[in-house]
This record gives structure tokens, C-alpha cells and sequence, in this order.
């Protein structure tokens, strides 16, 4: 009988569970935010389009420090995620 | 605009389509000087000197009477149509008659001038050429606008509404003696209080187009807040997610390096229990 490490399964379960939710989620997003005909009121449309339209008007330059954190802690994942391989 | 729905009633293929009366009625309508006697021949021929004489004129110059004289006219309004409204006009001042209109008014009120005369020249034959009768009646029209005028010191200059077609559009300012002098008492009293109401409701619409547009800046800049903080909370939950990630992957890490260290010791322990 092979041994389980059962974190190592819980690792690999948390990732493709997580994994699929994300992806679900980010497609549906997406499908909400960029398809606006699909809403079922003409006026929902309008409104998805009004709000995408606010979003793409938003300065960058006012998140700044928060995008440099998630990069920060982004590049730290990666490093750590890598270290495993060594 | 009735002149000109009345000329197209009026209006023949052929003028000598037109019984006697009718042919009078559109011989007025171009302006042409009709003498109770005239036959129906000679109608005719009035008239088609008349069309001559209106194809020559420009029709920009035209326009230019109808915007002076404050006539309602549609943009695309033919040269007969404008005629038709012409000829109802007998103002007599005309400062703000630029000089190609105040030529074709000429040539309009049978008044011979040169095409190259100056602008003197044609307003003294436009004054020489006024009747005694409607004379007398603008003079007396001025005495009794200046005395309304007295009387009613709160209506003040208005501006005209925009009548005219689209590239006619303009707002100008008429005093009540003015207005009394063009048109006569009743009807210049009554288009008087017509302009101050339309401006009252005029000035009403602005106001209420500027309330909403106030309306609407509020609701443009709530939403940018609402969406700076919205993106902010997005961005931190991002941020949470990471740390959680990371603390997950240093004990995953930690936990590897652990199995390794005990997956080493294990043998090396092994080989010395089976050494002798």
C-alpha cells in the first residue's frame, strides 16, 4: 500500500479547488461586466456600460503603493512556491 | 408662415391656368404693383417680369431681409416665399440691413437703383419712395409706441425667440416702441408680452437644465468615490489573499523541508543500527 501524505493532498486539493472558483468566478465577472446586451433590462445594460465606463476612467496613479504591494507580496509567492522545487 | 401656404395655393403651373381674382391674389403675393383696371394679359406679363426680376436676386440677400424684418421663415424657403414675406414688411429702419439685402429690398419696392450704389444712395430712394399714406402711418405708429412705452417703463427690451430656420437662429432685442412702430398697438403689445413670456419660460428651462446638470456632476462624483473605495477594498482583499498564500506556502515549505530532514536521518540511522 503507497503512503499518503496527506498534506501534500491537502496542498493539491486547496490548489485545484481554488483554482476552478477563481476561474468560474473571473469568467462570470467577465461575461457580466463585457457582454452588457445580456442583462435583461435595457437599463441594466445602460448602467453596466456606465459603471465599466467610471472604471476605465479611474487614475491608476491613486493605487500606486497598493499595486506595489501586490507586487511585492506577489514576487515573495513565486520565490517561496519555487524554494519547494530546491 | 400663412403668405406662404396661401402661395402655394395660389401658385400655378402656368400663371394663365389662374381666373382673373386668383391671378390678382398671387400678383400681391409677389409684390407686383396691380392698377384696378388691369386686364388679365397684362397681369401676366406684370408677373412674369416680376419672377424675372426675383430670379435675379440672391436668395442669401433674401434672407437677410426676412432675419432684419424678424419674418418666420424656413431655411429652405424658396425665393418666392420669401417674397411673399417680404412685401408684408414696411420698416423703415434699416441699421441693421446689411447692404446686398437692402439692394434686393430695393429692387422688391420697385425703388431703381444701381447695383453698385452706395448704401446712401439706396436708403434715400428707399425713403423718397415710401408712400405719403404709410408715412404718416409709421409716424403716428412711433408717437403712440413712445407713449406706451411711457406708460408700460417695466417692459423693457426683450429678446426674440429663434423662429427662423436652422442658420437663421438669432436672438435680437426690440423695444416696445419699436415693436408698436413696425406692427401697430395691439399686435405689437401682444407679441410683447408673447417675448417676455417665452423668455420667462425660456429662463425657467435653463435654470432647470442647470439644476440637473448639477444633479448629474453629484451623481458622476459619488460614483468616483464610490468606485475609488470599491477598488480599494478589492485591492486589500487581493493583498489578504496573498499574505494567507504566502503564510500557506512558507508551511508548506517548512513542512517539506522537515519531511526531507527526517526522510535523510531515517536511512542514515538505519545503516548504522545494521552496522556489526
Amino acid at each position: 500500500m503507497p503512503e499518503i501524505d496527506l498534506f501534500h493532498l491537502y496542498r493539491r486539493a486547496l490548489a485545484l479547488v481554488c483554482g476552478l472558483y477563481t476561474l468560474v468566478q473571473t469568467i462570470r465577472a467577465l461575461f457580466y461586466w463585457l457582454a452588457p446586451d445580456s442583462a435583461e433590462h435595457p437599463r441594466e445594460g445602460f448602467f453596466r456600460r456606465y459603471v465599466l465606463t467610471h472604471v476605465l476612467r479611474a487614475k491608476l496613479g491613486m493605487f500606486v503603493a497598493d499595486l506595489l504591494q501586490i507586487g511585492v507580496l506577489l514576487a515573495g509567492l513565486v520565490s517561496v512556491i519555487l524554494l519547494h522545487s530546491r | 408662415m400663412a403668405t406662404s401656404a396661401h402661395l402655394h395655393d395660389q401658385k400655378p403651373s402656368g400663371s394663365s391656368q389662374l381666373p382673373l381674382d386668383k391671378l390678382k391674389v398671387y400678383a400681391k403675393t409677389l409684390g407686383v404693383q396691380i392698377r384696378a383696371d388691369s386686364s388679365e394679359a397684362d397681369l401676366e406679363v406684370r408677373i412674369k417680369e416680376r419672377l424675372a426680376a426675383i430670379a435675379e436676386l440672391d436668395r442669401e440677400a433674401l434672407l437677410e431681409i426676412c432675419v432684419w424684418a424678424r419674418r418666420p421663415v424656413p431655411a429652405a424657403a424658396t425665393k418666392e416665399e420669401l417674397v411673399a414675406e417680404i412685401v408684408e414688411v414696411t420698416g423703415m429702419r434699416f441699421e441693421k440691413l446689411p447692404d446686398p439685402g437692402l439692394y434686393a429690398l430695393c429692387r422688391l419696392r420697385h425703388v431703381d437703383v444701381p447695383r453698385q450704389a452706395g448704401r446712401g444712395t439706396m436708403l434715400k430712394a428707399l425713403k423718397r419712395a415710401e408712400p405719403w399714406g404709410r408715412y404718416i402711418r409709421r409716424k403716428k405708429r412711433r408717437l403712440l409706441g413712445s407713449l406706451v412705452s411711457r406708460l408700460l417703463p417695466g417692459m423693457g427690451p426683450s429678446s426674440e425667440p429663434a423662429q427662423h430656420g436652422p442658420h437663421l437662429s438669432h436672438q435680437e432685442h426690440i423695444s416696445l416702441k419699436q415693436r408698436i412702430e413696425e406692427e401697430g398697438v395691439v399686435s405689437g403689445l401682444s407679441r410683447k408680452i408673447r417675448g417676455v413670456a417665452d423668455d420667462y419660460v425660456r429662463e425657467k428651462l435653463d435654470e432647470i437644465e442647470r439644476r440637473i446638470d448639477r444633479k448629474l456632476d453629484d451623481i458622476d462624483r459619488r460614483l468616483e468615490q464610490w468606485r475609488d473605495r470599491e477598488i480599494r477594498n478589492r485591492l486589500r482583499i487581493i493583498k489578504i489573499t496573498l499574505i494567507a498564500s504566502i503564510i500557506v506556502a512558507l508551511l508548506s515549505f517548512g513542512y517539506d523541508r522537515l519531511r526531507r530532514q527526517m526522510g535523510s536521518s531515517a536511512p542514515a540511522s538505519s545503516a548504522r543500527e545494521g552496522q556489526p
